[in-house]
């Protein structure tokens, strides 16, 4: 049913004619430098104008893109938003392409607009819709454009899109591939009033998100066809043609520089969505001259929950860092890719059966976030790009929708923009990581203001703010993530769902001996009223959460549960929180100095208790003042005590190799402990 | 020719020996075609000793010791924590970093 092969194909660029290396030979001295940027200008315009028009929290903090196409589908350049999107952008108009452009029942026409969200075909998840509009330029075909953004609500059996109780694609709702609803630059009305009918829970913001993407599209159709009646159709083909081989090169000689091998990591997931156990993702990084193949044999069997990734979602996961990473200063086109190779195995939570669900694939296929982000880190140490060694974040990138009429009347399905903008970056090889630093998926998020929020939806902020000690250890510490809790507020509920993970198990290790993030729960107060409460002199808490469950000052009971939570209904008055993780630290702990560790104990950045217990350093509570003679003392202590626990290795493997984690944890795992499929996967 | 190559942070490799060390203390790690972690210490700790519980309970901002490990390396000559993995217990260790020495020398001119 499904094309896998275009899917699959689809990432790379077309080989170039004759013709489009003839044109690009042909530019001018300048050519490429004005005009390359002067289309990066016209996608700035084009997002500019979804982001005004659009009403969605995510058109505003990140999870979008506008990128402008080759005739054939390339890739030639984007504005972010997101790297994932502008990736798996190219498969819809290849699709278009293949499908529709002989077909005289659909056809490919001046003034023609098609729209989708369906994964397989261009997004990483049914959340993720794109308006696709060719651009012709005399009665041809000479580029495409496409303009994609996350849309928090897709009529599944759960609000907000990302449905953790999902069973299969049939519990997810509105999935549309590739599909023509405009004509001669007018959108059709039959096909917007189908769109309110699937998205019944927040039919306006569908709609008015629907002509957002689709007028951005159309400004930056205007604009690419000026440059076309300005320099012509053959020298926009040569302009694309050298954008994208530009980045092939860069990224070929890039790569040639990093020492050949094998480099490897591991990860573990905590949950399907529906039941905390662990899933496995190793990675096995090959470099062999001037190409990578990414390899993620021995990933966790299938299953029949909902944190899996298609393997167009995970190609694009893995296309995020290494845009943002090693590849960062390159133009961000189709080139970039063509020396990366993929092995994803399928039938595992990396590519299951078209039929699973896969509306939280972002929250799996981000396992490759850490996975690449320590690899690479790995392989790029010995080279001149050890300025970029970093372990990047941990893979929990989302954060919690909030579904209800809000204190406005209207009905509203939609992100927390902030929390899912307040990742902590890990540390890199020369300095701290980032305190909430942003959406890992790209650099370019907002995280809207406490007053926004506020405004658009009944909540109100308890606290907001770094959270001590969520960022992971070591020489330089991994930077933290943020505590938040909301009341809910002006009406009578509000119902919230989660599809984070790493409750029990992080998914990051830190690098070169640097601890993980810690792992975070999902917390509720019911039976509460906690705005009473305040008029009652109750104070909001000095370090969130951690001080939330301890003393507990509003009264009612506090649940602690895993943070992939299906939909929770929150009363007036009742307390949900929403923190996100920090990122991994890098070096030995006993290495950061103890002034260093002082200022975070200062900065709340971490507890007094973590600077005596993890990084061994004395510190006068009351002046924060560091005891060198004392600290130096402990230190060595701490070496000593590591020698003493310590093992060779063959001694310590005899006795690692006979543990196994507790049974519930290998539920979904896979055989133990080479995690192959050992169980049928029923989905009804 | 660059004798000594650093690798990592705290690692490196003597091409003309073809042997891991320490780039804190100089201590051999063993063979550059083998897996370093052989010839380091090795330490299962559990995760609640780095990343302190706020409260008991199965959910307690800690990793879950029954389901999370720490296996951390050790030099065994000056006790640098080279390197950390977090895995479920009893889970193969990982064998990193796996370099093609030859390429590696000739890229030196060893």
């Amino acid at each position: 049913m499904f094309d896998m092969e275009l899917v699959t194909s689809g990432l790379k660029p077309t080989a170039p004619s004759p013709e489009q290396l003839a044109a690009m030979e042909e530019l001018g001295p300048g050519d490429y430098e004005i005009f390359s940027e002067k289309l990066n200008m016209i996608l700035e315009e084009g997002k500019r104008v979804m982001t005004l028009m659009g009403i969605s929290s995510m058109l505003h903090s990140g999870d979008t893109m506008a990128g402008i196409y080759t005739a054939e589908g390339d890739l030639v350049t984007t504005a972010c938003g997101t790297y994932l999107h502008c990736v798996t952008g190219q498969i819809p108009v290849k699709f278009i392409l293949r499908y529709f452009e002989q077909d005289p029942s659909v056809g490919v026409r001046e003034g023609d607009v098609f729209y989708c969200n369906e994964a397989i075909y261009g997004g990483i998840h049914n959340p993720d819709q794109f308006a696709i509009m060719p651009i012709f330029h005399e009665g041809a075909i000479v580029s495409w454009v496409v303009v994609g953004a996350h849309q928090s609500e897709t009529g599944g059996k759960e609000p907000g899109g990302e449905v953790t109780t999902a069973v299969s694609r049939h519990d997810e709702g509105m999935k549309l591939t590739p599909i023509k609803i405009g004509e001669n630059y007018r959108l059709k009305t039959d096909i917007l009033m189908m769109m309110e009918n699937f998205i019944s829970r927040a039919p306006r913001m569908q709609v008015t998100d629907v002509k957002a993407r689709v007028a951005a599209c159309d400004r930056i159709r205007l604009r690419v066809q000026e440059v076309a009646a300005r320099r012509g159709a053959r020298f926009l083909s040569g302009l694309f043609r050298k954008m994208i081989k530009e980045s092939e090169d860069g990224a070929r000689k890039r790569i040639s520089t990093w020492n050949d091998g094998v480099y490897r990591h591991v990860v573990f997931i905590d949950t399907t969505g529906s039941e905390a156990s662990l899933l496995r993702v190793p990675i096995a990084v090959h470099k062999k001259g001037d190409r990578l193949t990414i390899d993620l044999t021995g990933t966790s069997p299938e299953h029949e929950g909902s944190f899996q990734a298609l393997a167009p979602s995970v190609r694009a996961h893995c296309a995020v860092n290494l845009y943002q990473f090693p590849f960062h200063d390159f133009p961000i086109s189709a080139g970039t890719m063509e020396p990366v190779d993929f092995v994803i195995p399928h039938g595992t939570i990396m590519d299951p059966d078209p039929e699973a669900a896969i509306s939280c694939s972002p929250i799996t296929a981000s396992a490759v976030f850490p996975l690449l982000g320590v690899a690479i880190s790995k392989m790029m140490y010995d080279s001149p790009q050890r300025d970029l060694v970093c372990g990047f974040c941990s893979s929990n990138s989302s954060a919690p929708m909030i579904a209800c009429t809000n204190q406005h009347g209207a009905k509203v399905v939609d992100f927390m923009g902030f929390p899912l903008n307040a990742w902590g970056l890990s540390a890199r090889h020369d300095m701290d990581g980032i305190d909430a630093f942003g959406f890992p998926h790209g650099p370019w998020g907002k995280g809207p203001d406490v007053e926004d929020i506020e405004r658009a939806f009944p909540l109100l902020h308890l606290y907001q703010k770094n959270m001590p000690d969520s960022g992971g250890f070591g020489r330089w510490r991994g930077g933290n993530g943020v505590t938040i809790a909301y009341v809910v507020h002006k009406v009578p509920y509000a119902v919230f769902t989660a599809t984070t993970k790493e409750s029990k198990f992080p998914t990051h290790t830190g690098l070169f001996g640097g601890y993980s993030e810690t792992v975070v729960p999902a917390i509720r107060v019911v039976g509460t009223d906690a705005v009473a409460a305040m008029k009652d002199g109750a104070l909001a808490l000095a370090d969130g959460d951690a001080d939330l469950v301890k003393e507990n000052p509003f009264g009612g009971t506090i649940v602690m549960e895993h943070q992939a939570r299906p939909a929770r209904v929150v009363h007036r008055g009742e307390i949900i929180c929403s923190s996100t993780q920090g990122g991994g630290g890098y070096g030995d702990v006993l290495e950061r100095p103890a002034a260093e560790v002082a200022e975070d104990v200062r900065t709340r950045a971490i507890t007094p208790e973590t600077a005596r217990r993890v990084y061994h350093v004395v510190i006068e509570p009351e002046t924060l003042l560091v005891d060198e003679e004392a600290t130096e003392a402990a230190r060595a202590e701490a070496r000593l005590a590591r020698l003493a626990r310590a093992k060779p290795y063959g001694e310590f493997m005899r006795e690692w190799s006979a543990k196994r984690p507790h049974p519930q944890a290998l539920k979904f795992f896979g055989s133990w402990p080479d995690a192959k499929p050992n169980r049928e996967v029923i989905r009804i | 020719m660059s004798g000594k190559v650093e690798i990592t942070e705290y690692l490196a490799i003597d091409l003309a020996r073809e042997r891991w060390q320490c780039r804190r203390c100089d201590h051999d790690l063993g063979p550059a075609r083998a897996n370093y972690k052989e010839g380091c210490l090795v330490a299962d700790r559990d995760p609640r000793e780095v990343h302190e519980p706020v409260v008991e309970g199965e959910y307690t901002f800690a990793p879950d010791p029954e389901w999370c490990r720490l296996v951390e390396f050790y030099c065994p000559n000056c006790a640098t924590l080279i390197e950390v993995e977090y895995l479920p217990p009893g889970h193969p260790i990982t064998h990193d970093i796996e370099l093609d020495i030859d390429a590696l020398k000739a890229r030196h001119g060893a």
